[in-house]
């Protein structure tokens, strides 16, 4: 089995030749909130709206409330971040170590006239400082290391108040299957240099370590196999400007890894988990409620469907 | 080798390893020879560009060299790349023996 250090500069190194690639190129294939990870498809739904669902499904998973300070760990272009700005009136932070991201959020945030209530900076979770009501990592801990899960886990632990939920939403590999296979060398080798994927007993044993209570545990494998499908065949159409941007090697390199964890997904050697926790030291009940009631209401409105948070929110600027 | 015989040998290594009405996809070798599937029908075509990719296939069947090979665009696929992504479990699936691995080894060396 391979193993990887995940120092701050080896860290910053994999993660660049990822996601610093073009951004021009990813937009190509992703939606126009730029969001880099498993959407949630309801039928017949497209990939700019299944992404709308997934930014909501976090947000009411987290039960973000105006005014709270929510961290997103490894925020990518910054769509989770402006998006919970916008539409739950949060004060909302992300970081990355990816300048490319770092810098197309700083735009993107701006363009929508949330600065002031939505940055973005660039920063390795190990340096991270701050108290936060709720912190948030989307596609982000794939890149952390199993080694690291202590120092991850308890980064989150540490930042966040008493009784603040963190949810964690990543890839996680069957119990069964070898960490190493020729798939995963391929992956490692071109895609993401030193990713490393977990199982999802060992995750909630480590996150149960940090002293968190897990408060719910989703599965999405099926929706990420879809996710993954469209991405695939956007970025099929997108041929011809997707080589002008990063080369015929990198095109057919990307393709095929989305091909192929599609692939992956669908015959179920990875899965895709959202997990939520609470921080929960002294005792007594999480702030989530009873049910899971709230996060399927208003299910089918998108971006307008909180009009009662949206006025709360301006209150709150005034 | 001439190219003839090795387009014939790379023949007869595909029907060693690859049978059964199960297969789905046809084969195009470097020369343009075409290897259609026993059902006749093919939801894509694995396209082989040179005799070095077919060796370096044949020999290590497994996503790393496939994938590989597919970036240089030394092995390509026309028509769905999702429906190929089975491929390697439909190589991985054949079974031979020692002798027959060997006999295959021969010929894919002096290919």
């Amino acid at each position: 089995m391979t193993t990887h250090v995940h120092t701050k500069v080896s860290d910053k190194e994999s993660i660049s030749h990822h996601y610093d690639l073009s951004n021009e190129f990813y937009q190509l294939f992703l939606d126009e909130n730029m969001v880099y990870s498993c959407a949630y498809f309801r039928s017949e739904d497209d990939l700019s709206q299944a992404q709308k669902n997934k930014l909501d499904h976090i947000c009411k998973k987290l039960r973000l409330k105006p005014g709270e300070k929510l961290l997103d760990i490894g925020c990518g272009w910054g769509g989770l971040i402006s998006w919970a700005a916008k539409h739950y009136g949060v004060e909302a932070h992300g970081v990355t170590i990816s300048q490319n991201q770092h810098d197309y959020a700083q735009k993107w945030i701006a363009m929508q006239g949330l600065a002031g209530r939505c940055s973005v900076e660039i920063r390795d979770y190990r340096e991270l400082t701050g108290t936060y009501d709720k912190i948030v990592s989307v596609g982000m801990f794939e890149h952390v290391g199993i080694r690291n899960f202590p120092i991850y886990f308890g980064t989150a632990q540490r930042l966040l108040k008493e009784k603040g939920l963190f949810l964690n939403h990543g890839i996680t590999v069957n119990k069964g299957r070898k960490r190493s296979t020729p798939e995963s060398r391929f992956i490692d080798k071109y895609v993401f240099p030193n990713g490393e994927l977990d199982n999802i007993s060992n995750i909630l044993h480590q996150m149960e370590e940090a002293r968190f209570e897990v408060l719910d545990v989703e599965s999405l494998r099926p929706h990420y196999a879809m996710t993954l499908k469209h991405w695939a065949r956007r970025l099929e159409s997108q041929k011809e400007k997707a080589i002008r941007s990063v080369g015929e090697e990198k095109y057919r390199t990307w393709l095929l890894y989305l091909a192929g964890c599609s692939y992956a997904f669908e015959r179920g050697d990875v899965n895709l988990y959202q997990v939520l926790l609470s921080k929960q030291t002294q005792g007594g009940f999480s702030l989530a409620p009873l049910t899971r009631e709230d996060i399927y209401k208003n299910a089918d409105d998108s971006s307008l469907s909180y009009p009662g948070l949206y006025e709360r929110r301006k209150t709150v600027i005034r | 080798m001439s190219g003839r015989k090795s387009i014939q040998k790379a023949e007869q290594i595909i029907q060693k390893i690859l049978s059964g009405p199960s297969l789905n996809f046809a084969i195009r070798l470097w020369d343009g020879t075409i290897l259609h599937p026993p059902s006749g029908k093919s939801d894509f075509t694995l396209v082989f560009s040179n005799k070095k990719a077919f060796q370096r296939l044949i020999l290590s069947p497994d996503a790393m060299t496939a994938g590989t090979l597919y970036i240089k665009k030394d092995v390509d696929v026309e028509g769905s790349l999702f429906k190929a992504m089975h491929l390697m479990d439909v190589f991985s699936a054949v079974k031979l023996t020692s002798r027959e691995k060997l006999k295959i080894l021969v010929q894919l060396i002096t290919l």
